[in-house]
């Protein structure tokens, strides 16, 4: 992708999402460059910066202080599970990027009937970034039981979001490499 | 007209401010079964919708549960026996038992009404439903879903207001869709079960709809 420059809008990609069955919550964990969101900085250099942002009783949040990915960076692991965070001592929705922890973050909800992965969007102001985003490895796991492979692998490049629906409810954790 | 229902019309009455029932977070209480016609929020900025990364997506807005009759739904979820006075027609009511917000491994059910002027779509999406005018009820074995978890997760954006004897969360939204539309979102705990109200609606419409049920 080219880097982004002021009134460029932004190039953003997440491979995780999760949304609430219940509310109309959501997370998304994920990179971005170019222009930011409220709450997440624009971002202009060669490095994606990672980021979360959701909806919890309508009001939308951003934050981006987990550090940044490399252009040329390979095997790259977001993960969201919900379960014990130990940051908080609290249960929530706790984030992973490559195994660590780097933040938990409350919605409505613990499970969801729809998890999002393979999304790459621009915001609507912004120009197509010409995004090609390949997705090796897609899995959940619901309460019980082990990970498995999302019906579909992803391969995106282009706006719209795309989304995949896994059939069934009680999925509390994604990850996406 | 019920006195305190959703779009009624607005009374006298006056908001209180009090301080200090919670640690750092309450700016405007009002009286627990006092008819509010204003709520002093806290903050009223707001996220705009252009420029986020994420949305929630436009899909039907129930996705999961049961639609259950009154005599089912009282046998599964005996919690739900509350009746907040809403002005509009109960249109849908589902049954759903998937969330384990305190993690100790039991599901907590919940009910959901939907109250319309409109006939029920159960493909209808969350911003269509509520940009209508729809009301949105959820209520939920209690599972600690209340207006400090709310308070927590927004911060000054929550408000704190009295619903009778007990403590809500109201939350000015952010906007729903391109067109600017701004639900309240009002959170509380009876002990007995969590509850959610959203609706476009004025702040203290939504309020004094929460509070028909524990006030004469």
């Amino acid at each position: 992708v080219q880097d982004a420059s002021p009134g460029g809008g932004a190039a953003v990609v997440h491979p995780a999402q999760v949304l609430s069955a219940t509310t109309n919550d959501f997370i998304g964990w994920g990179v971005y460059k170019g222009e930011g969101a409220p709450g997440c900085p624009d971002n202009f250099n060669n490095h994606w910066r990672i980021y979360a942002d959701s909806i919890i009783s309508g009001v939308y949040s951003c934050q981006s202080n987990f550090g940044t990915v490399a252009d040329n960076a390979a095997n790259q692991t977001f993960q969201i599970d919900y379960e014990w965070c130990n940051i908080y001592s609290v249960f929530r929705w706790c984030l992973y990027w490559n195994g660590v922890l780097k933040g938990c973050i409350a919605i409505g909800g613990t499970t969801t009937d729809n998890v999002s992965g393979g999304s790459e969007e621009a915001p609507p102001a912004a120009p197509q970034q010409n995004l090609l985003v390949h997705y090796e490895n897609m899995q959940y796991r619901k309460s019980t039981g082990g990970f498995v492979n999302w019906p579909i692998v992803g391969v995106c490049e282009n706006d719209p979001p795309y989304w995949v629906d896994v059939d069934g409810v009680n999925i509390y954790w994604i990850r996406v490499r | 007209m019920s006195r305190r229902g959703l779009l009624a019309s607005l009374g006298v009455g006056v908001v209180v401010a009090v301080g200090g029932l919670l640690s750092g977070a309450v700016s405007a209480i009002a009286p627990g079964c006092g008819e509010a016609s204003a709520i002093d929020e806290r903050d009223d900025s707001f996220t705009p919708w252009e420029g986020r990364f994420g949305y929630a997506p436009e899909r039907p807005m129930q996705r999961v549960g049961q639609a259950l009759d009154a005599s089912r739904l009282h046998a599964a979820a005996p919690f739900a026996d509350l009746t907040p006075e809403v002005e509009l027609p109960l249109r849908a009511e589902y049954f759903v038992s998937v969330d384990d917000l305190d993690g100790n491994g039991i599901v907590e059910p919940a009910v959901i009404r939907y109250y319309s002027d409109s006939p029920w779509d159960s493909g209808t999406t969350f911003t269509e439903f509520i940009a209508a005018g729809g009301v949105i009820l959820r209520i939920q074995a209690p599972a600690g879903m209340d207006a400090q978890y709310i308070a927590d997760a927004v911060g000054t954006r929550a408000t704190f207001v009295e619903i009778g004897p007990h403590l809500g969360a109201l939350v000015h939204a952010d906007p729903i869709s391109s067109k600017g539309e701004r639900p309240y979102y009002l959170t509380w705990s009876d002990g007995e079960r969590d509850l959610q109200l959203i609706a476009l609606a004025p702040a203290a419409s939504v309020v004094n709809t929460a509070r028909s049920p524990y006030c004469d």
